[in-house]
């Protein structure tokens, strides 16, 4: 250990054994109290020695250092780490004090870089000294490292999301009133939420039993709750189909129904206005809910449609952030949870001005997506009809044809729908025939970028690039069936750009 | 056979000055970032096939003993007991044929490269995959070494960024200098840009 190296406070040990512990504080107590005169029962309390090892050698070997640059830790003994954390990627430092720690005197501090959900540096735990010692070099370094870097290259940074808007009041780009709402529910189907929450409560309170009167019994009352007469499946009549059907037309309209009330009172009033260089969201009926979305949070937006809400001539809009000042999460939000097509280019203007919209802009993927996707479809299709075959062959001529046509239908509507197009500081691809997505992100905020080929892939020569943000909750970039030298050139356009602009957390 | 003329070897402006005057500069260090696509060291190759070792000292003696109760016990017919034992005996030699041969083919199809840009990783004998982490998205570094690794002299660079899906990206198989060379290259070019 070289001298300038630094150690934990010695109660470490005690903080660390604390905390691996209080997984098993539980089952010690559940023990102690169902345990009789029997002391073999205690070999459970064994587990808890590696635990306790594992702390003893991590608070042992744990030592940090301040480097020129960064600081650096490192621990293990049989496994061993040297981790490097730059003062400049420091995003967050925190000082944690339970009731313990401060009758101790010490302290866990707790940092933060970009990304990632746990703290990339956590020592538990340093005297106070030794805290506010790492507090302050941090800081100082930190700010040494940005003061230089804006004397360096005073034109970086990326692009921002939306262009700079200096003290204007605040702008309202979308709001929904009652009809929206309406189409919303209709062409969003929450009402399965709101079915799955009551079937949930109903089980519980024992009102609906799964296993009644022998096998089926759930099937069975429900089946006599809406009038169906009780005859065993094989002696079923043209009628019992025609009500059975008649049932589930009417099922689907309620949960409509249960969708659009669900619509009413989560998005009641939904407005997205603009303030600055910050998006303020506020809606709700019974509870309000009010939330701010920094612009430069923004990682990448998608535009979704579905079958229904292409029928209303409408689409969704969802961004995906990062990070904030509360925990370092990624979260998905609309910022318009339906939209009259006709508006959506003037809201990605707002929020991208290098968006390209025109048709023009998109670029296809391979020409033999469409055989490859057809291919795919047959080995999805062909080993249940195979099964349909060897059990009821006359049902499997039937569902021949209907197959080939879907399959068919399916991939050129698929292979048709895939689609990419960089812009300036943008890249955008699309994907879907009936559920449609395009997903916008700048390329300063994309992080890593890959170039995947599958075994199939190498046999139709063609390749998939997927790239990673810091949002990467529902959709990202990736785009598959591109021909391989497509795919090539995405790959090191987008890595180039990301290396050439900076990234803004 | 007509013979063409022997040209003659040493011509050109050096011939006039042979022996040269002074010694030619010395050939300069490669630096790390020259953007040459590497392998990784050859000794991964034992090394993953040791782990593998290991890890099949724990599954092979239930595979092989549980074929040899099955071949033993004669309540089974043994129409049926032979194509179990048989099988639990293929599926415990494939998994040491592939403890054998998988490291090899993995190392055969891993390459690295650190240029200007990032750093960039090739990875994956069926499922191929080439990973670019931008130099300026590196939040921070790890260099590890197992007991196994350090055995060999071996460690493994792990470089997370803010993403989500390759938060972090891991190199492993590197000769440990060279990670910690690679390391110190990547970090001072993080100290260039903040945030």
């Amino acid at each position: 250990m070289t001298p300038s190296e630094r150690r934990l406070h010695p109660l470490s040990f005690l903080f660390a054994i604390g905390s691996e512990l209080r997984g098993f504080l539980l089952p010690f107590v559940f023990l102690i109290v169902t345990m009789r005169s029997a002391t073999w029962e205690l070999w459970p309390l064994w587990l808890v020695l590696p635990t306790l090892i594992y702390a003893l050698v991590r608070y042992l070997t744990f030592r940090y250092a301040f480097a020129a640059t960064d600081l650096v830790i490192r621990t293990g003994f049989l496994f061993r780490n040297e981790r490097r954390v730059p003062y400049a990627r420091v995003q967050n430092v925190e000082v944690v004090r339970n009731p313990l720690h401060r009758l101790l005197g010490v302290a866990e501090v707790r940092m933060q870089t970009a990304g990632g959900a746990e703290p990339e540096a956590a020592l538990r735990v340093l005297s106070l000294a030794a805290a506010s010692e790492l507090l302050e070099r941090v800081k100082h370094e930190k700010a040494l490292a940005t003061s230089a870097a804006v004397e360096a290259a005073p034109a970086a940074g990326a692009p921002a999301m939306g262009r700079a808007v200096e003290a204007e009041p605040a702008r309202t780009l979308v709001r929904l009133g009652p009809g929206d709402l309406v189409v919303f529910g209709l062409a969003q189907n929450r009402g399965m939420l709101v079915i799955a929450a009551v079937l949930g409560v109903a089980w519980e309170a024992s009102v609906v039993d799964p296993a009644g009167r022998g096998g089926g019994g759930l099937f069975d009352s429900l089946w006599s709750a809406v009038g169906g007469r009780a005859r065993a499946f094989g002696e079923w009549g043209l009628a019992d189909f025609g009500w059975l059907l008649a049932v589930l037309i009417a099922a689907l309209a309620f949960v409509r129904l249960l969708s659009i009330g669900w619509a009413f009172v989560r998005l009641h009033g939904f407005t997205l206005t603009r303030a600055g260089e910050e998006l303020h969201v506020t809606c709700g009926l019974l509870t309000q809910v009010r939330s701010v979305i920094p612009l430069r949070r923004i990682q990448s937006l998608t535009v979704s449609e579905s079958p229904l809400e292409r029928g209303f001539g409408c689409v969704s809009v969802r961004v995906q952030t990062a990070g904030g000042d509360q925990a370092a999460s990624e979260t998905r939000e609309w910022v318009a949870p339906i939209l009259p097509r006709a508006r959506l280019a003037a809201l990605l203007a707002e929020l991208l001005p290098e968006a390209p919209i025109e048709a023009a802009a998109w670029r296809p993927v391979d020409a033999r997506a469409r055989a490859r996707l057809l291919r795919e479809w047959a080995w999805t299709l062909g080993p249940p009809l195979l099964l349909l075959a060897v059990f009821a062959r006359g049902w499997t001529l039937a569902a021949v044809a209907p197959c080939a046509l879907w399959a068919w239908l399916a991939a050129s509507g698929q292979a048709r729908g895939y689609g990419w197009a960089l812009a300036d500081g943008l890249v955008a691809v699309r994907s879907g025939w009936l559920w449609r997505h395009t997903t916008f992100a700048p390329l300063g905020k994309i992080q890593v970028v890959e170039l995947a080929e599958s075994p199939w892939d190498r046999r139709w020569r063609m390749a998939g690039v997927a790239a990673d943000t810091a949002g990467g909750s529902g959709r990202g970039i990736a785009i598959p069936y591109l021909p391989v030298a497509d795919a090539r050139g995405i790959h090191a356009h987008i890595g180039r750009a990301a290396a050439a602009t900076a990234f803004r957390w | 056979m007509g013979d063409a003329p022997v040209p003659d070897v040493v011509t050109g402006p050096a011939a006039a000055e042979f022996p040269p005057a002074a010694l030619p500069p010395p050939p300069r260090a490669p630096a790390i970032d020259d953007g040459i696509e590497r392998s990784l060291d050859p000794r991964v190759i034992s090394c993953e096939r040791v782990s593998w070792a290991i890890l099949l000292a724990f599954v092979l003696p239930f595979l092989l003993g549980a074929a040899v109760i099955v071949a033993v016990v004669d309540a089974i017919p043994l129409l049926i007991r032979a194509p179990i034992a048989a099988l639990l005996v293929v599926v415990a030699s494939g998994l040491a044929w592939l403890g054998w041969m998988v490291p090899e083919l993995r190392h055969r199809h891993a390459r690295y490269r650190v240029d200007r840009d990032g750093m960039h990783v090739r990875r994956g004998v069926w499922w191929r995959s080439q990973v670019h982490v931008p130099r300026n998205r590196i939040q921070h570094t790890d260099v590890s070494q197992g007991p196994l690794e350090r055995n060999y002299g071996l460690g493994t660079l792990h470089v997370f960024t803010a993403g989500t899906q390759y938060a972090e990206v891991r190199l492993n198989g590197l000769e440990h200098g060279q990670a910690l060379a690679i390391r110190d290259h990547l970090m001072t070019a993080v100290a260039d840009d903040a945030v």
